[in-house]
């Protein structure tokens, strides 16, 4: 694997290129399939699933830390950052809690203090403390196809899916007033520590009060990760083979109307609007609907 | 032999033969193999370190003045201010890996001067060594301003010495700083024949010299390097403040080095010019003046607001220092061809040139948009900003009235307060009411012997005389004052109905006048309380840390030997 040796940036170099890495990649994959008939009606089913781990083993002292790692012992890209242990609910728990920055309110993110430079919890929340918090990766791939033909109509329908993910929240999805128009977006609406709700509410509150500076929510951590599995339904066609031999063989082969969809839908945990298979800044996966006639002349 | 073995030696000969003499340096391009061996290459590497990005620190021009208690930006914080500084804030790891660039680049030219030294004359060759040292000496300036103790060295690297270098003490550091500048001094012209460029200087080694001086507390090399820039003679101040800032004066005497800007050569001021202009040409308004700045003005009798009689909270511009309106629109004058009033009532000004009545979106009765403080910046900005929202006003990074104010202060804290500190800030302030110091009837004249009096007049003097030119956030650290400048917290007005409040009670545009501290600080948290400002953003220094940047969390990673800054 090609490295990219980390140059302290003192050093004002940008980082060589080394041929050093090894990354360790297991994995699996089946594929079924199965064709029969039930008098007219002809079927077939057929199933894939696979799945891969990667591992860094040797980086060569090496190791990149971002929102995603590559170090030693970790997956390929995998989350890193802070870990949450819910929300200050009061002035004691903060006063009593390592802080990640010294404007912390109640109401905010209350981080586990992992370790510090010996080694241990130092009561001060800081990169020490950001660890591994799962692969970032798709796992457990999987499409299913079916295709059924009954006299002169068939159908095909084909599901595809990811079993396991963990992905980030963008930005978008949850900061409160982007661009100062005052709005809170809806998957936290409701959920929130608030000075306006009851006791009760900010108990249950699920993220932080709202504020726009650029420290202690937003910071990367488990809060802002969530399941990103999900199943699409990829496309269904059902077509209809006109099969009238006079009407067929005076005009042309064969003709055959159909009416397909493709991504009608998928079921995931995105907030509404938002795909599992698209970004902010890509072009939106749309659904499209498409009704044919297809001739052979 | 036979012909196959002949062949074959003649081919493995042939093949070795190439890989001895295999040359590394691609002759078509450049690569430091194979430059530095003429007079050109020399200038071409040291004009790099001109560029902006060693000369700034955060995303703007003047960008760590956003920070700051003197600009107003809508809602935003930044993490000098809001108390999130951490090893990861791209602010400081993107000033920590510019300075470090322009370091390497510095000392890989240095290293290339002896092995020049056949090829190219050996005046020449002294004066890139020191132009390039004069440059590293501000690289490691702003390094140790920042961070305190940092990697410091000053010959290239290996590879492998990255990874064990740990800090040297600041003190250290700036001993090698002052060798540097100093032997930029000695060995720099006084000018250029060439207008071209804005390069190091004889004054600009003594002035630079002066600032670190300044900024770390060592008052006599600061008063001497001050003084021995004055007695260059070379420097004068710009007669007009407010002209001083605008491209029409890229040729004063006035400014000692600074970054050109030339919107014909592709380099401009931030593509964000409309973020600085008011909305009704066509701007964003997004940054302004903050009242907290604007309160700090002293009135025509020299006095502050708060206890000067001249003051009236309803006409507040009226009485002020000359700058105050030369740095802000003021309330009903024109400004870019409109008449600039931001008052909640009024919702159509007058365009000025064509003389009918348009839109007021300057006014938050007609946009929440408008500025968030109700003071525009007027410094740098005029009409050439608008027509194509492309502007080019020189960048200062040192300019004469700085040096004298430097000069000044230094003397004050050494409590050596003469005729020469009277003149050096009577300068200044005289040139702001567009007089001769002499004419003391046309200004407030500064004769005060009081140590501590005195440290506040100079320190709100460079307050008003240095707003917008990136010098607020380092003076407020090196005062140890950001703790009380930066604990307060932004106000302004966030919709019209706080503004409603303050005009349905009579009180436009300053509800009440704030106390103003020995800093020139003021506290408008009073008129807050009274429910006349909305909190814009919260502000929070940690005098427990915050003094300094943390050393970037990924090189602290990295180098086990590199140490963090107390509490990050």
């Amino acid at each position: 694997m090609l490295l990219k040796v980390d140059v302290p940036d003192f050093a004002g170099l940008s980082d060589p290129n080394q041929n050093a890495g090894k990354m360790k990649t297991i994995g699996w994959e089946i594929d079924l399939k199965w064709n029969d008939h039930i008098g007219d009606l002809k079927y077939s089913v057929s199933a894939n699933l696979s799945d891969y781990k990667s591992k860094m083993v040797d980086l060569k002292g090496t190791e990149f830390l971002g929102e995603q790692v590559k170090k030693e012992g970790s997956e390929f890209n995998e989350w890193y950052g802070y870990k949450t242990m819910g929300l200050f609910q009061t002035q004691e728990d903060l006063d009593n809690s390592a802080v990640i920055s010294a404007n912390q309110k109640v109401g905010d993110i209350k981080y586990r203090d992992i370790s510090g430079p010996e080694g241990s919890p130092d009561g001060i929340i800081n990169s020490y403390d950001r660890t591994l918090l799962g692969g970032s990766l798709p796992r457990y791939l999987y499409g299913l196809n079916l295709d059924i033909q009954y006299k002169n109509f068939d159908l095909s329908v084909m599901f595809q899916g990811v079993g396991k993910q963990v992905s980030k929240m963008q930005g978008l999805m949850y900061y409160a007033k982007p661009g100062d128009k005052g709005n809170i977006p809806k998957i936290i609406d409701g959920k929130y520590w608030s000075h306006y709700n009851t006791e009760e509410e900010n108990l249950n509150a699920k993220y932080p009060r709202l504020e726009e500076t650029s420290g202690s929510a937003y910071t990367f951590s488990d809060m802002w990760l969530f399941d990103g599995a999900y199943l699409r339904l990829k496309n269904i066609t059902l077509g209809y083979n006109f099969s009238d031999k006079i009407f067929r063989q005076k005009y042309f082969k064969s003709l055959r109307v159909y009416a397909s969809i493709t991504d009608l839908f998928s079921i995931d945990h995105y907030p509404k609007g938002w795909d599992p298979e698209a970004n902010s800044s890509t072009y939106p996966i749309t659904a499209s609907y498409v009704f044919g006639i297809s001739i052979n002349l | 032999m036979n012909l196959k073995t002949f062949i074959i030696t003649i081919v493995t000969i042939i093949f070795f033969q190439g890989c001895v003499n295999l040359d590394l340096d691609p002759p078509s391009e450049a690569s430091s193999g194979n430059w530095y061996r003429n007079e050109t290459q020399f200038e071409m590497s040291l004009l790099e370190l001109y560029r902006r990005t060693y000369w700034y620190v955060g995303s703007y021009y003047y960008g760590d003045d956003l920070a700051t208690d003197d600009f107003s930006s809508r809602t935003y914080s930044y993490a000098q201010s809001a108390g999130t500084l951490s090893g990861t804030t791209s602010t400081v790891t993107d000033l920590w890996t510019r300075m470090y660039t322009g370091v390497a680049y510095s000392n890989e030219i240095l290293s290339k001067i002896e092995p020049a030294s056949s090829l190219i004359s050996q005046v020449k060759l002294i004066q890139f060594e020191a132009e390039a040292r004069f440059l590293r000496a501000c690289m490691y300036s702003t390094l140790i301003s920042y961070f305190g103790d940092v990697v410091f060295y000053t010959e290239p690297l290996t590879i492998e010495e990255t990874y064990t270098l740990g800090r040297t003490d600041k003190a250290t550091i700036l001993q090698a700083i002052y060798a540097d500048f100093d032997f930029a001094g000695e060995n720099l012209p006084e000018s250029y024949s060439n207008n071209e460029y804005s390069r190091a200087t004889k004054g600009a080694a003594l002035a630079m010299k002066a600032r670190i001086a300044l900024y770390q507390g060592d008052w006599q090399t600061a008063r001497d390097a001050a003084k021995a820039c004055m007695n260059l003679g070379t420097y004068s101040l710009h007669p007009n403040y407010r002209d001083l800032f605008l491209p029409a004066s890229d040729n004063t005497d006035e400014v000692i080095i600074k970054r050109i800007l030339s919107v014909e050569l592709g380099s401009s001021w931030d593509d964000n010019t409309p973020y600085f202009v008011t909305r009704t040409p066509g701007g964003n308004a997004v940054f302004g003046m903050s009242w907290d700045l604007f309160c700090s003005y002293l009135c025509t009798d020299g006095l502050p607001i708060d206890e000067s009689p001249l003051f009236d909270p309803k006409n507040p511009f009226k009485n002020r220092d000359p700058r105050l309106a030369m740095n802000t629109v003021e309330f009903g004058t024109e400004w870019l061809g409109y008449i600039y009033q931001p008052h909640p009532d009024s919702l159509k000004v007058l365009n000025v040139k064509t003389g009918k009545y348009v839109t007021n979106n300057d006014s938050k009765g007609v946009t929440q948009h408008s500025v968030y403080s109700g003071l525009i910046w007027k410094k740098w900005i005029d009409e050439t900003w608008t027509d194509d929202w492309k502007a080019d006003p020189d960048m200062f990074i040192m300019r004469y009235a700085d040096v004298l104010l430097m000069y000044a202060e230094a003397k004050i804290e050494l409590n050596e307060i003469d005729q020469s500190v009277f003149d050096a800030m009577n300068m200044v302030r005289a040139r702001a009411y567009g007089v001769d110091k002499s004419q003391i009837t046309e200004y407030p004249e500064i004769k005060i012997t009081d140590q501590n009096r005195m440290r506040t007049i100079v320190r709100m003097e460079r307050r008003m005389e240095l707003c917008f030119e990136g010098r607020r956030y380092m003076d407020l650290i090196r005062w140890r004052v950001a703790e009380i400048a930066l604990n307060y917290a932004k106000y302004g007005w966030y919709t019209s109905t706080v503004m409603r409040k303050i005009v349905d009670d009579g009180l436009w545009p300053l509800p009440e006048i704030p106390q103003i501290d020995e800093n020139g600080i003021p506290d408008l948290t009073p008129i807050y309380e009274k429910g006349y400002y909305s909190l814009l953003s919260d502000w929070k220094f940690d005098a427990s840390k915050n003094y300094l940047f943390p050393i970037p969390s990924s090189e602290i990673l990295i180098n086990g030997n590199l140490t963090q800054n107390p509490n990050y």
